[in-house]
């Protein structure tokens, strides 16, 4: 029997949460990868970059090594034999590179993997180990903290939120020509809670007056809350559960209060995932409300005929952008299609698409983990190549990471293409 | 020769009991700590989702792992196929029941193409550079012993070779499935089925191309 290396507490305490996590799910997909390599073409940083360390099998390695060695019998006595390796300092360093710096979670490997592994679930599983270790990466964990501490992940202060969002009010009654448009704030007892990226006050107001306009045209009933509205959630992609879960109640309270019939989240990929299919799971307990995706909302109001839209007010060419946890992970894969046929003109498909779609490269985190800005950029290669294929002028997604991301290769790659919500592009083709 | 055949029956029953306690053992793990009870709003069902991971999300033109790779993939099903065919004649070597030698010769058949599938598959891993990087001495041996099991087979159904090596060897391969990476035998389904609750209930599969309006509706 190969002796085990020697444990810090806090290698203790990672391996003994992993083995907290080690249900019926997590046995099955550790136990499966056969290390036939065939998933490497599914990867957008093996493509562009050639690295074999990207290789969906390899971060399914660095998990499955240290279960081998810890948790099973061959392991244990001979670990070279399988593959195993001890929780020590190189193989924890690898695990930080590659499972951070080199994974964006978007799942494209598992939907192609000749078994069936879980892959994000494993890197995800094995971020949660690191997460005890306290190794993620410091601008992710920022992020974590400045949603914590402040209520959103960009900090910004609620007076700050309030002036925008009024005079993005004012600029709606001045757009419609109706003193009665509004941007409600905190109102009690609305049909739908509509939450926000941070990214929008900060950053793009265009997409909220955007989203605003189309509610206007919908006469829906809708509030923001300014207390409560941020719909990302960092610690998902930090594989902080228990952060994740505050961040889960916070806006679960937040709609108990203001007594909404429905929980709506904004073109955002990784906080729809995050809400609408892991909040449940981190609250263990079903929502007594539906949680949907503004896409959805948006979708329902043009079938039902609830806003007019003339898609000639679009003639630019328009392509579509798959954001992974909303589409590969999130179900939510024609309404986009849907909506955008009915207010644009000329709607290209990239190549592959919908849940085979690649990612752009901005998932799992890494906008937000400078230190992998190089790797980043590298591995949207492959996107930028599909968005030039297109011909496309514009490129629409629902998720305000996948646009920083794009805004960013558009730059890089030379794409010459403007980047919008689908949200933005609907609100240019309403008939008021 | 009785003596030889006693002793590899011995081998064979040896290395079923190891191999089903094992898979007993995984699965009962698996199940106790399923963990199936989820909370979120179902946009699909799983079930549908497990029948297309079998079938649909299988096939060449849907699995990109297959469609950029097909000769590896169609060496890969001979490989499985030729692996459930002399596993499937063990019991048969076990209790020396009498089979036509037409079923026989067709069996050795399949067997053939398959023992070349597990030679290239294996001098695949030795010779590239990425799959090297992800083996360790397992994947060699596991490939190595799952090829050997299947030439004796093969040899033994055209009498080349007596059967008791069959046994042997088949009980030899029994025994090492929970060792290795060879125990995707007992988790391929179940990680599967994982697999189809996800995206079932995430309504991802089986793909629709189309909206459910009445969820949808507003």
């Amino acid at each position: 029997m190969e002796k085990k290396q020697s444990l810090t507490r806090d290698r203790e305490k990672a391996l003994k949460g992993f083995a907290m996590s080690m249900d019926g799910r997590l046995l099955a997909h550790l136990n499966s990868c056969v290390h036939c390599g065939l998933c490497a073409e599914s990867c957008h940083y093996y493509l562009s970059t050639g690295e074999e360390k990207y290789m969906p099998a390899r971060k399914v390695d660095q998990l499955a090594r240290i279960y081998r060695r810890y948790h099973t019998v061959a392991g244990k006595i001979f670990p070279r034999w399988i593959g195993a390796s001890d929780f020590n300092d190189q193989s924890i360093q690898e695990m930080v590179d590659v499972l951070f710096g080199g994974c964006t979670m978007c799942g494209r490997c598992s939907l192609h993997c000749s078994i069936g592994v879980d892959i994000p679930f494993l890197v995800r599983t094995a971020r949660s180990m690191l997460v005890e270790l306290g190794r993620v990466s410091p601008g992710l964990q920022s992020t974590v903290d400045a949603a914590v501490q402040t209520g959103n992940n960009m900090a910004i202060p609620r007076e700050e939120l309030v002036d925008t969002l009024q005079w993005l009010e004012e600029d709606l009654r001045m757009e419609v020509n109706d003193e009665k448009a509004s941007i409600p704030m905190d109102v009690p007892h609305c049909r739908l809670l509509y939450t926000l990226n941070p990214r929008e006050p900060k950053f793009f107001p265009l997409s909220i007056s955007a989203m605003a306009k189309i509610f206007y045209a919908a006469d829906e009933s809708w509030t923001l809350s300014t207390h409560c509205y941020d719909v990302t959630n960092y610690a998902y992609y930090s594989g902080d559960d228990h952060t994740a879960e505050e961040l889960t109640q916070r806006l679960f309270d937040e709609m108990i209060k203001l007594n909404a019939q429905e929980l709506v989240l904004a073109e955002c990929g990784h906080g729809s995932r995050a809400i609408r299919w892991e909040g449940p799971r981190w609250l263990k307990k079903k929502f007594p409300f539906p949680v949907i995706s503004v896409i959805e909302l948006i979708a329902g109001y043009i079938h039902s005929g609830r806003i007019a839209v003339d898609p000639s007010k679009n003639t630019t060419p328009v392509t579509l952008h798959d954001p992974c946890n909303l589409v590969r992970a999130g179900g939510v894969i024609e309404e986009q299609r849907y909506v955008l046929k009915k207010v644009v003109s000329d709607f290209r498909e990239m190549t592959p698409n919908r849940e085979n779609n690649y990612c752009c490269g901005g998932g799992g985190g890494q906008l937000s983990m400078g230190e992998y800005r190089e790797r980043r950029v590298a591995a949207g290669k492959i996107k930028a190549d599909q968005i030039k294929k297109t011909g496309a002028a514009i490129v629409a997604t629902p998720c305000h990471n996948c646009i920083d991301q794009l805004m960013e290769l558009n730059k890089e790659y030379s794409l010459g293409v403007e980047i919008k919500t689908v949200g933005e592009l609907v609100a240019d083709a309403l008939i008021l | 020769m009785a003596e030889s055949m006693n002793a590899a029956r011995i081998v064979f029953l040896s290395g079923l009991g190891v191999f089903l306690l094992s898979a007993v053992y995984q699965w009962i793990r698996v199940f106790i700590n399923a963990n199936t009870e989820d909370f979120t709003q179902p946009k699909g069902t799983v079930l549908p989702a497990f029948a297309y991971a079998l079938t649909g999300a299988m096939m060449p033109h849907k699995k990109e792992t297959a469609f950029l790779h097909l000769p590896t993939y169609w060496m890969g099903i001979a490989y499985h196929l030729g692996s459930f065919v002399a596993l499937a004649w063990l019991p048969v070597h076990f209790f020396e029941w009498r089979i036509p030698d037409s079923i026989m010769i067709v069996c050795a058949a399949v067997l053939i193409p398959s023992v070349f599938s597990g030679l290239i598959i294996l001098i695949k891993r030795i010779s590239v550079s990425s799959l090297r990087h992800l083996s360790s001495p397992d994947d060699y041996f596991s490939n190595a012993l799952v090829t050997l099991f299947q030439a004796i087979s093969s040899m033994a159904l055209l009498g080349i070779i007596p059967v008791f090596l069959v046994l042997s060897i088949g009980g030899l391969l029994l025994m090492y499935i929970p060792v290795g990476k060879l125990r995707h035998v007992i988790f391929f389904l179940i990680a599967r089925f994982f697999l189809s609750w996800f995206y079932g209930r995430r309504g991802v599969w089986p793909p629709k191309r189309r909206i459910l309006w009445k969820k949808n509706n507003h």
